[in-house]
């Protein structure tokens, strides 16, 4: 057993026996409760020391260790070393363990009298987690995946596409999100067990935050990523792997807001122990959606069936089971609280600013008791559909044949409730918790209320025409401006209270952002609607208002960069619009010479209003002016006039001696080139300005299968036989063609060669009476074939390049995304403001 | 019945009938190539690259699809050439049918990669 192995036993060990203790001390005997925090800081001492060994195996390049080996190399820049702990997905399990294991034992002592119970339930997803690492564990020898005997010199790399800031900060804020909203999951249920229905939410609002705001960010992080790096001009695609972590992050916002409704108003207990529980569910499935391989067919992602299926399966049943016997057996114990009936005096009204009267009998409508508990609907409905539409590859490949929504079948489903939840944040921070005199709420409405007007007409004024365009963006300003007037009435007197308005005017601005770049995102097409722009070089072309011009390739790229590595070719772009003019490179990640496809770093140009997205799909080098010349022949090509002398015959080359003049030039060259049907390189021979000669050999390449005339000028060529002249396994293997050349006048009999070596094939040339060469090009037994080329001495392919035709023609597509900058600035206000509200929940729960 | 209830009710039953509505459209099963010659639907190809055949005169890029039944249909697709599509494991392709071309004209593909990484990967608009 590893050392590592070892680590990850005795971390598993530990955890059950916290688990085992906590329980002890559930039971009554609170002697164990030492035995129990012992367990749990140990328990995150060997996760730290599992985490620190894996992390000294990838620096030390231990190629000979699995995960080391297929997510680094040794060209990999230091920077994305570091992040390869988590690029893998054995490493980012054993992150997500171990940030569940330090909110683990900051547990300690903060928990006061729920901490056993706590213990119990975070320490048994520890325990479940670390199960999940000792099946699929980040320290299996290389030996394992690789066939026997294979030696490992160097690691199979990172993903250029991983090997980006972004990327690097992506999972550990996902994952912190994951072990965060495992701290609220575990106060209901201890909360539930314990009979003790109110302490638990204040500590699970707080860590619920936490989790909620890394969660938040690192689904932002992702969008961006995607952007950034993915190239389609998007940021969001509805992929299972994308939803999967929007939906706890839905259901952790209701719970947010169903947390605060009890503390402020003892409602929604019920409802909040099974929004707590649902949160952590979701959690738990979207790592079975993403690692089990249940998917299969209907994600872009590809997803290996997965030794943990089982596993992952257990644990999400067990948290189920436990949450809902909890739940079931307290339900009747649970006091109700007042769903939309009379108020019971008292409680802390917080945020009363423009309460009203008192709430006599039913409360009002406007009041935001009704709108957080509408809120939390909404929520929910935003979410129901995102899940049933995911889920269902998994079950339609059960019930009958795998089906799958469109991924339009979300924005019809949630943008509605959007709309509809973007009014209630726009009523909702003007009311009272109990009830708003309308008057009083009307005055409040009309700064928002114009600012949404102005909004609307704005955008109308600015190309938006559709219906529901405008309604979100008329919506999503008013609650923008509500949520402003209370920052304003907010700031001075009480700044920790501003959070949530913050929150909520990143959303709204989050919401315009979205709708600007997706709906009114102006992609370039052509006249026959194409998106493709082709930029041959440097020939400027006009689009969307810019002139392109490709300049040029340079092989390899920068070679200093410290973000990226290895270095890849880099297309410079020139950019012109008026005055401004800039250089756009667009860095290689992959291109395939056979049919021109190019894959791309995207350019993404930042302007205040909007973005310059660029990004080259299809690259094709020059071709040049060519033609076939024999000698004594003239030929005139790209500005200068050629004359063949004679072509020298050294093989496996041949030289030709042409003489060139034009553009104030007269000389003789002599460029080289490979006899065909050999695997020599040719050297062609550049000119002062820049422009390149080569020569190929010339001649008729003919496909014959045996028995099968071929007619070509006077002959008729035909294949009789392919026979076996000497078969060495060791060095060479030679075999001949019979090759029958017939004319009026007679018939020539000939047999050229196929001689396979070591280092490759080549076919010699036989020389025929008339002067003509024959060789093969291609030979195959199997299917009695051969590739002959006909060819006279001294006929010569001349391919001649401008400096222009060197560069080649690159395909790019440029879109322009208007508001993404408002997408990008809601997000952040988002996480800002859910900052303010942590440290405000932090400062009230200060024991927590 | 008290009208908070109804008023949920009320907004709980119009989000599932416009859920209901959107599904209904949206909804594209996934089909073998014999079936999606016939289907006039947006269908879900799942397939293997056979060959690929490049940009044609439109610039459309098209390569040959061949299911695990041994089928096989040209794909066109209106735009760019996937990123990674030469190291797919496999396709899924969504689109229609053109039985008047005998096309399959893909709205869009799915790449499936051998990732190293599963949390993340590519997305096609």
């Amino acid at each position: 057993m590893t050392v590592g192995s070892l680590f990850l036993v005795g971390a598993l060990l530990s955890a059950l026996g916290g688990v085992g203790t906590s329980w002890q001390v559930i039971r009554g005997d609170s002697r164990s409760l030492r035995w129990a925090r012992a367990l749990a800081v140990l328990a995150l001492i060997l996760v730290g020391g599992a985490s620190a060994l894996l992390l000294g195996l990838i620096l030390s390049q231990r190629y000979d260790i699995a995960y080391v080996y297929l997510n680094t190399s040794r060209n990999l820049a230091f920077f994305y070393r570091l992040s390869a702990l988590w690029a893998g997905q054995e490493g980012s399990l054993l992150l997500w363990l171990l940030l569940t294991a330090v909110l683990t034992v900051l547990q300690i002592r903060r928990a006061r009298l729920l901490e056993p119970y706590v213990l119990f339930f975070l320490l048994f997803i520890q325990a479940g987690l670390t199960v999940f690492l000792l099946v699929n564990s980040p320290f299996t020898p290389t030996s394992a995946i690789l066939p026997p005997g294979t030696a490992v010199l160097d690691g199979q790399g990172m993903k250029p596409i991983l090997q980006n800031p972004w990327m690097v900060a992506h999972p550990p804020a996902l994952f912190l999100g994951y072990a965060g909203l495992a701290v609220p999951f575990a106060y209901a249920l201890a909360g539930l067990w314990r009979r003790d229905y109110e302490e638990w939410v204040v500590p699970a609002l707080s860590w619920g935050l936490l989790g909620w705001f890394f969660l938040g960010m690192g689904i932002l992080l992702g969008a961006f990523w995607a952007y950034e790096t993915l190239g389609w001009g998007g940021y969001w695609g509805w992929d299972p792997v994308e939803n999967s972590s929007l939906l706890p992050w839905l259901t952790g916002t209701a719970l947010l807001h169903g947390l605060l409704l009890q503390r402020y108003r003892r409602r929604l207990r019920h409802g909040n122990f099974i929004l707590a529980l649902l949160t952590y569910l979701l959690v738990l499935l979207a790592t079975f959606l993403t690692r089990s391989g249940v998917l299969g067919e209907a994600s872009v992602h590809s997803f290996a069936p997965s030794t943990l299926t089982p596993w992952m399966l257990g644990l999400m049943a067990l948290v189920a089971m436990a949450g809902s016997i909890l739940l079931a057996s307290r339900w009747g114990d649970l006091p109700p609280g007042p769903v939309f009936a009379g108020q019971k005096k008292g409680g802390d009204i917080a945020e009363g600013e423009t309460a009203g009267t008192v709430g006599t009998g039913l409360a009002s409508w406007f009041s935001r008791d009704f709108t957080f508990l509408l809120t939390l609907l909404l929520l929910l409905l935003i979410a129901a559909p995102i899940l049933a539409g995911t889920l269902l590859p998994v079950f339609s490949q059960w019930v009958g044949r795998l089906s799958q929504v469109d991924t339009s079948f979300y924005p019809q489903t949630t943008g509605p409730v959007l709309a509809v939840l973007l009014l209630v944040l726009g009523l909702c921070p003007l009311l009272g918790w109990r009830e708003s005199a309308l008057g009083r709420l009307a005055l409040l409405l009309l700064i928002p209320a114009a600012l949404a007007g102005g909004a609307v007409v704005v955008a109308y004024l600015l190309g938006v025409g559709r219906p529901d365009s405008l309604l979100l963006i008329l919506l999503a300003t008013l609650a923008l401006g509500s949520n402003g007037v209370m920052v304003v009435r907010t700031v001075r007197r009480r700044p920790l209270h501003l959070g949530g308005y913050l929150a909520h005017i990143g959303l709204g601005l989050a919401v315009v952002g979205i709708v600007a770049s997706s709906v009114y995102s102006i992609d370039y097409r052509d006249a026959q609607g194409r998106s493709s722009l082709f930029l041959p070089a440097n020939r400027a072309q006009e689009a969307l208002g810019y002139r392109l011009t490709f300049v040029g390739r340079q092989e390899s790229g920068d070679a200093f960069s410290y973000e990226k590595s290895p270095a890849r070719p880099v297309y410079y772009v020139q950019v012109e619009r008026g005055s401004e003019q800039f250089l756009v490179a667009l860095e290689e990640l992959e291109w395939n010479a056979r049919d021109g496809s190019l894959g791309t770093w995207p350019y993404v140009g930042r302007y205040l209003t909007h973005d310059l997205y660029i990004v080259a799909h299809a690259y094709f080098p020059g071709s040049g002016e060519e033609t076939v010349l024999e000698p004594g022949q003239e030929a005139v090509l790209a500005g200068y006039t050629f004359v063949l002398r004679e072509v020298q015959t050294v093989a496996p080359y041949a030289r030709a001696v042409l003489t060139v003049q034009g553009n104030g030039i007269g000389r003789t060259i002599t460029p080289t080139y490979a006899l065909a049907g050999t695997s020599a390189h040719g050297r062609p021979v550049s000119l002062p300005d820049g422009t390149v000669v080569s020569v190929e050999e010339a001649g008729f390449s003919l496909d014959l299968f045996e028995g099968q005339p071929l007619a070509m000028g006077t002959y008729t060529v035909t294949l009789l036989d392919l026979v076996m002249l000497r078969h060495d396994l060791v060095t060479q293997t030679v075999a001949g063609a019979v090759i029958e050349l017939a004319t009026s006048e007679g018939v020539t009999v000939v047999t050229p060669t196929w001689v396979v070596g070591v280092e490759g094939a080549e076919g010699p040339p036989v020389a025929l009476p008339s002067g003509i060469t024959v060789r093969i090009d291609e030979m195959d037994v199997s299917s009695h074939f051969v590739r002959l080329l006909l060819s006279r001495p001294g006929l010569i392919w001349l391919t001649v390049q401008r400096p222009e035709d060197l560069i080649g023609t690159l395909v790019v597509q440029l879109s322009i995304k208007p508001g993404i900058n408002l997408l990008w600035l809601g997000g952040i206000l988002l996480l800002v403001g859910t900052a303010v509200a942590m440290v405000r929940r932090w400062r009230e729960g200060a024991i927590y | 019945m008290k009208p908070v209830y109804i008023i949920g009710g009320i907004v709980v039953l119009a989000a599932i009938v416009l859920g209901a509505l959107a599904f209904v459209n949206t909804l594209t099963p996934y089909v073998s190539i014999a079936e999606a010659r016939t289907s006039g639907r947006t269908v879900q190809v799942h397939g293997f690259l056979k060959e690929t055949l490049g940009y044609d005169a439109e610039g459309h890029f098209r390569f040959v699809l061949v299911d695990e039944k041994g089928d096989e249909m040209t794909v066109v697709y209106g735009q760019a050439k996937p990123a990674n599509f030469e190291q797919a494991t496999g396709f899924v392709v969504i689109g229609r049918y053109d039985a008047a071309a005998g096309l399959f004209r893909a709205e869009q593909i799915l790449v499936k990669c051998p990732a190293k990484y599963q949390e993340q990967g590519e997305a096609t608009p």
